[in-house]
């Protein structure tokens, strides 16, 4: 893309005075984004406040319904993938464009790790009869298939900004292999659930039925933990999605020590991410 | 210092830089973008305008008149959603910021400009999700959307809920664009204490975009998944609160009246100096005023709520903050007029629709302290007083500030000039037209008529028939105006770089300004405000 002598040197838009004027106001432009996306979870914690607050032990005994061990995997998980991203962002800061590949596609790889525990989680309390609200013991598809959308939808995106790459579709790229791996797996959850398990979650779960029979409000603690760590899984899959286009990118060898800005800025929003994580986890499994 | 700016090749500017459909589609032109926000915000403001007709024309006489009870909801519903998500809030920053502001900066673009052109997409197709409503089962919630009716109503209101949602994401881009490009794009010397006050006010306007506009998707979010699955966090039926509801969305909602009006006060802070030949009044106060304005603005919220049940210590605090902007309004209101005192003032169209936002705003500010007081609260609160109160402070403070700043720019980013005449009877058609509709308005709600009621008792009628007929003259002077703006952007006079002779940067370079804003960045050495009455 570069006409310069130099081609490492990326061209800086041309309202900027120099390519640092121009990454200090891209930084800039990602923290205010990550201020409101504070303000937005914030929402989401004072609906938790409120509800826990007015309902202390109903929230302490549906917690105890969580499994704490598959929420402490993906804390581990998650903080594991903060810090592969940090050391991607310093591969792309250092000239190492295979470590800087690498590392992206580990961060890749324990991002995808999380929302498969997430799944099981997930599926595991759909089986039990524990569904957000209305759907307590009451199940639906609707949840289902809003879940399935957000997962084809994020593996259509991460395909579409794959082949936008400079050097287009090609099967020697390793995202090309991560965004067909992405296909592949949505639409075995996708499929396999109405082939196989559609029908067999209207079950009642006991251990739904004794929490509903003493706490008539049970089902909130649900609303929020659905509602609380769904939309956090949005955002997993939202930073997988731009991670893959990054992977992209860095194997076309977009990035060195003069211009790693989207991998940077890409660092600051996973870090987010998983920051939101650390305060979810204590927030919503250990309160039991 | 405007001579340099009309020496270059003035046949070529943003207007005719790249021909064809696809190259302002593809824009990112902050100047094309800004007009097309403000192209598609004119058309929504029609539709909002004619179902205020519609609402007006139904409440004509009581009982029915052209429409039955379940379609009157739906017509101040999209009344309401329209003008406030469509029009209002995004009107000022959207059309004019992205058309001025970078411009009075010194710079080149604003910080992203493909974020710029995104979030224009973004906000074309919340709007369409939004408006798609019209052609399957309506909305009858009013704007508010209240829990537990909004969750229950058969209307389509999920689509309204999720176009509004990605419409918050334009207003937040917005924001945050402009909060990089004001920290990072400023012409040489051009310090934060010669800031012209119209940047100020899009800065904290911005800042309430970006803080407050997260709480909304979060509110709106929640309540399309209780549509949607039922998950109850705002259903009584289900053990949730309904008043947690109001919290949220109020949340939101108060910060939005001034991200509505913040941008509009820049605007008459830009136009009185200007058409009065002097500086404006205490330039830091205002500057500080617009700040304190934006923090208040954010600890109000509940005032919203003082009959919902809330506690009286609630009642007690919030209505005691709320007092607290009339302050930094108050200091806004008054400089504006000790900037006029002793000025040299030019009647031009821009400096009427000041004076008309000064008396509009001032009445619609004075009738909220009135609101913010509990006493009288509790017999006003969902009656006509509240609803002329909002009109006054949205309509004649907003939409006349609008007005300002489209007569004032429009030399520079159409370069024609609009016929004077013709935008002065506009003017005053729209003003009066103004009163007739919503001072009834007040003296109704005093007397007892609630909001959003279909039917009304006989001795309202009088008063309803004289507001009905308002609206029509303030729908008269909006036509008349788009008739002769259209007709200057196609057959005006030419308009010189800096017909009002003023000093902010967009005026020194040439109308229309060239697709990159300045053929050499200008340096900047005093402030905005240094007019030295007409010898200059």
């Amino acid at each position: 893309m570069s006409n310069s002598h130099d081609s490492s040197i990326r061209p800086h838009a041309h309202h900027f005075d120099s390519a640092h004027h121009e990454f200090e106001s891209s930084k800039q432009g990602m923290w205010l984004f990550l201020l409101q996306e504070v303000l937005f979870f914030s929402g989401i914690f004072v609906v938790y406040a409120v509800i826990r607050g007015l309902n202390p032990e109903m929230f302490a005994a549906a917690a105890g319904l969580l499994d704490v061990k598959m929420g402490l995997t993906n804390t581990i998980v998650l903080i594991t993938s903060s810090l592969t991203m940090a050391m991607a962002v310093n591969a792309a800061q250092t000239d190492k464009k295979e470590q800087c590949v690498w590392y992206l596609i580990a961060t890749f790889f324990l991002a995808c790790g999380f929302l498969v525990v997430k799944y099981f989680e997930y599926t595991h309390k759909f089986h039990m009869g524990i569904l957000p609200g209305a759907g307590f013991l009451n199940p639906s598809d609707t949840h289902v298939i809003i879940a399935q959308t957000f997962l084809i939808s994020a593996a259509a995106l991460t395909s579409f900004f794959v082949a936008r790459s400079k050097t287009g579709f090609r099967l020697s790229k390793k995202s090309v292999w991560i965004s067909i791996l992405f296909w592949a797996v949505s639409l075995y959850l996708t499929i396999s659930y109405w082939v196989g398990h559609h029908g067999e979650h209207r079950v009642v779960g006991q251990d739904a039925q004794n929490l509903i029979d003493q706490f008539a409000k049970a089902p909130l603690f649900f609303s929020v933990y659905f509602g609380a760590t769904g939309i956090h899984g949005i955002h997993v899959l939202g930073g997988m999605v731009v991670i893959a286009w990054l992977i992209s990118r860095a194997e076309d060898a977009e990035f060195n020590s003069k211009y790693f800005t989207p991998v940077e800025l890409v660092g600051l929003y996973w870090h987010f991410v998983d920051l939101v994580w650390i305060f979810l986890f204590p927030l919503m499994y250990l309160v039991a | 210092m405007s001579d340099h700016a009309v020496t270059h090749n003035e046949k070529t500017n943003y207007l005719n830089h790249g021909k064809g459909i696809w190259s302002w589609m593809t824009t990112l032109d902050h100047k094309r973008i800004g007009l097309m926000y403000l192209f598609t915000i004119l058309v929504f403001f029609l539709i909002g305008g004619i179902f205020s007709l519609l609402v007006r024309l139904e409440l004509f006489t009581p009982g029915k008149t052209i429409m039955d009870a379940a379609s009157f909801n739906q017509a101040f519903t999209y009344h309401g959603s329209i003008m406030v998500f469509m029009v209002i809030i995004p009107l000022v920053p959207g059309a004019l910021g992205n058309l001025v502001l970078p411009i009075m900066l010194g710079a080149k673009d604003v910080a992203f400009p493909r974020l710029n052109l995104a979030s224009y997409y973004i906000f074309l197709a919340g709007a369409l999700i939004a408006a798609s409503t019209l052609f399957l089962n309506g909305v009858d919630t009013g704007w508010t959307f209240y829990t537990p009716y909004s969750i229950r109503t058969g209307t389509s209101a999920i689509f309204v809920l999720f176009g509004a949602f990605v419409m918050g994401f334009a207003g937040i881009f917005t924001g945050i664009n402009f909060i990089v490009t004001i920290h990072k794009l400023r012409a040489p010397g051009l310090t934060w204490g010669r800031l012209p006050l119209f940047v100020w006010a899009s800065y904290a306007t911005s800042v309430l975009q970006v803080l407050a506009t997260p709480v909304l998707a979060i509110t709106l979010f929640l309540l399309m998944f209780e549509r949607l699955t039922g998950i109850g966090i705002f259903d009584p039926n289900i053990g949730g609160d309904p008043i947690l509801f109001q919290h949220f969305f109020w949340f939101y909602s108060h910060p939005a009246v001034y991200i509505m009006i913040l941008p509009a006060m820049g605007i008459i802070s830009e136009v009185i100096p200007v058409f009065s030949r002097k500086p404006i009044f205490g330039y830091k106060a205002m500057a500080v005023a617009i700040f304190g304005i934006a923090i208040v603005a954010f600890v109000v919220w509940a005032h919203h709520m003082y009959t919902s049940g809330q506690s009286e210590l609630a009642n007690f605090v919030f209505s005691l903050i709320t007092m607290f902007v009339a302050v930094p309004t108050g200091i806004k209101v008054f400089s504006w007029i000790a900037t006029m005192y002793k000025g040299t003032i030019h009647f031009k169209t821009p400096m009427l629709y000041a004076f008309s936002f000064l008396w509009v705003f001032t009445v619609g500010g004075l009738t909220g302290v009135i609101l913010a007081a509990l006493a009288t609260n509790i017999h006003f609160h969902d009656t006509y007083f509240v609803v002329a109160h909002f009109h006054f402070t949205m309509v004649g403070g907003t939409l006349m500030g609008f007005m300002a700043g489209l007569h004032y720019w429009f030399p520079k980013f159409v370069g024609k000039m609009y016929p004077e005449g013709p935008a002065k009877i506009s003017c005053v058609l729209i003003f009066l037209g103004f009163n007739v509709t919503f001072v009834p308005q007040f003296i109704l709600g005093s007397q007892g008529m609630p909001r959003r009621y279909y039917d009304y008792l006989p001795h309202f009628t009088t008063l309803n028939q004289i507001s009905t007929v308002g609206s029509f003259m303030i729908a008269a002077g909006f036509f008349y105006a788009a008739y002769y703006l259209i007709k200057a952007i196609c057959c005006g006079e030419k308009a010189s770089a800096n017909p009002w002779r003023g000093l902010t940067l967009e005026w020194q370079t040439s109308s229309p300004p060239p697709h990159e804003n300045f053929h050499e960045i200008p340096v900047v050495t005093e402030g905005p405000y240094e007019y030295k009455g007409d010898k200059v």
